[in-house]
């Protein structure tokens, strides 16, 4: 399965750890890298028709102006034909796990992984994904 | 005594109401009523009213029932009844509803209303209060809330980042990789860093009070030039002070530092990368009684729709450099305690200019 991500954070060590935890484990794999969740939106938007291959978001929940939460909701608000090519898995610090919790169980959403991101927690993400995400 | 004590007095006999004008009007401001409409229209008008008297049988609406009907609607003046005695039980009723504060036997005596009036005073004043400190306990609820999403986010958040940084930086060799990862851990213990001291500054400029003593804005400029050295030359940044202290100056000088730090601590940070004219301009002057400070920066300046909420707590008006959201709050904070003012002024991608004045106590 060729893997593809997308990586949502406004935090720049923390978008060099996702990076390099990809690299490290996922090696093939296609990264794209968005400093705020409005940008990440918006390439979606504008993108999403020709995507050759599935992507999954790593998204980051505590951001200014526009949280992962509201990326959750405006995401959902997209055709059907963009939001079938994406699958979310959130990663953050939040001490909400209520907040978190409600919001890993949206729509297109994955799961919810706790930072920090180690090699641990991400090899067991992959090992979870392993041939059950395909798109759809 | 500074302000008469608001009294309502409701009878439908005018007589009554005449008399209890007319004994009372020199030491308290009364108001009367014939009917519960007016007293409710009374009570609409002047929320400042403290003590209502009513009496118990009107035509139409009991003094109880009114009161049972007023209760909710105005919940801080105290109500008392005046009735005769054939009214016990409707009395004993509205006392145990905790409808009336206490009763007056009719024909009443002046010295029973002044009791009444002062007791009954006493009694607002103590639930006054407490309504005042339940505002103020639910406001600090509030910032306790904003406080903990802002521990996950401002403290956990760059914790948790070094904590990944370390545990990918196991599996690296490569020095040059390693010396890039630790840059950006360094970045992170900045923020965090700058976040404690902040939160600092915010905890001792709630509770402390004033150090009132003189302050030379002379000897202040020389500590800012010596603290801000290094920052300002490794930064490349021109750094000019001008004082013009004409006559001496009272307020509090650690306060008045701490506001100077944060917003010299802005200037600097939010400088736009790669600008080869990076200035910061601080010029200080005292004039009849009124310290009037302002700081000027070539930064990346701040969004008109911005300005407002800026000094708000925990708001941020750019993602794209740490910062915490407290300062400004900070500032302002400070600057009300010492009774000045302050004001932005901005343009996206040219600078911005916080203006301030501060008089001297």
């Amino acid at each position: 399965m060729n893997l593809s991500f997308i990586i949502v954070e406004n935090v720049e060590l923390d978008r060099y750890i996702a990076k390099k935890l990809i690299r490290n484990l996922a090696g093939g794999a296609r990264v794209e890298i968005f400093g705020s969740a409005r940008a990440a939106l918006d390439h979606i938007t504008a993108v999403s028709r020709n995507t050759p291959e599935p992507a999954i978001i790593l998204l980051d929940l505590m951001m200014p102006k526009m949280s992962g939460g509201d990326f959750i909701n405006q995401f959902e608000a997209l055709p059907e034909t963009i939001r079938s090519r994406y699958r979310i898995a959130i990663v953050t610090s939040s001490m909400n796990k209520a907040e978190t919790q409600r919001l890993s169980k949206r729509d297109r959403v994955l799961t919810a992984i706790e930072k920090p991101l180690t090699h641990e927690k991400f090899a067991a993400f992959l090992a979870q994904i392993d041939g059950g995400f395909t798109g759809s | 005594m500074s302000e008469k004590i608001k009294v309502l007095y409701i009878d439908d006999e005018t007589d009554n109401l005449t008399g209890f004008k007319a004994s009372f009007r020199t030491e308290y401001r009364v108001l009367v009523a014939e009917n519960t409409i007016q007293a409710t229209e009374l009570l609409e008008k002047n929320a400042d009213i403290r003590v209502v008297f009513c009496d118990q049988r009107m035509p139409g609406k009991t003094g109880a029932a009114f009161f049972e009907e007023i209760k909710t609607r105005f919940p801080l003046p105290v109500r008392i009844l005046i009735t005769g005695y054939a009214d016990i039980e409707a009395v004993i009723a509205a006392i145990n509803k905790g409808n009336i504060f206490r009763y007056i036997r009719k024909p009443w005596i002046e010295a029973d209303i002044f009791s009444a009036i002062e007791e009954g005073n006493k009694f607002y004043l103590a639930s006054s209060m407490l309504q005042v400190k339940n505002q103020e306990l639910e406001e600090a609820y509030s910032e306790l809330d904003k406080f903990a999403y802002s521990v996950s986010h401002d403290l956990r958040g760059p914790l948790t980042g070094i904590l990944g940084a370390i545990d990918i930086a196991r599996e690296m060799s490569d020095l040059k990789e390693i010396r890039e990862l630790m840059v950006l851990m360094e970045k992170s213990v900045f923020k965090l860093d700058d976040y404690i001291s902040s939160m600092h500054d915010y905890y001792s400029s709630r509770r402390g009070e004033l150090k009132i003593a003189d302050v030379d804005f002379n000897v202040l400029a020389d500590e800012l030039k010596d603290i801000y050295r290094i920052y300002t030359t490794t930064n490349k940044i021109t750094f000019t002070i001008r004082v013009n202290q004409l006559e001496s100056f009272r307020s509090d000088e650690l306060v008045i530092k701490m506001i100077l730090n944060n917003l010299i601590t802005n200037a600097i940070k939010y400088q736009k990368k790669n600008f080869h004219d990076k200035s910061i301009d601080l010029d200080m002057s005292v004039r009849n009684g009124i310290a009037a400070i302002r700081i000027a920066d070539t930064g990346i300046g701040i969004p008109e729709n911005h300005f407002k909420e800026i000094f708000n707590l925990f708001s941020r008006a750019t993602s794209h450099r740490s910062g915490s959201g407290i300062g400004l709050y900070n500032v302002k904070g400070a600057l009300l305690k010492l009774g000045g003012n302050i004001d932005v002024s901005s343009v996206l991608d040219e600078g911005t200019v916080f203006t301030l004045t501060i008089p001297s106590k």
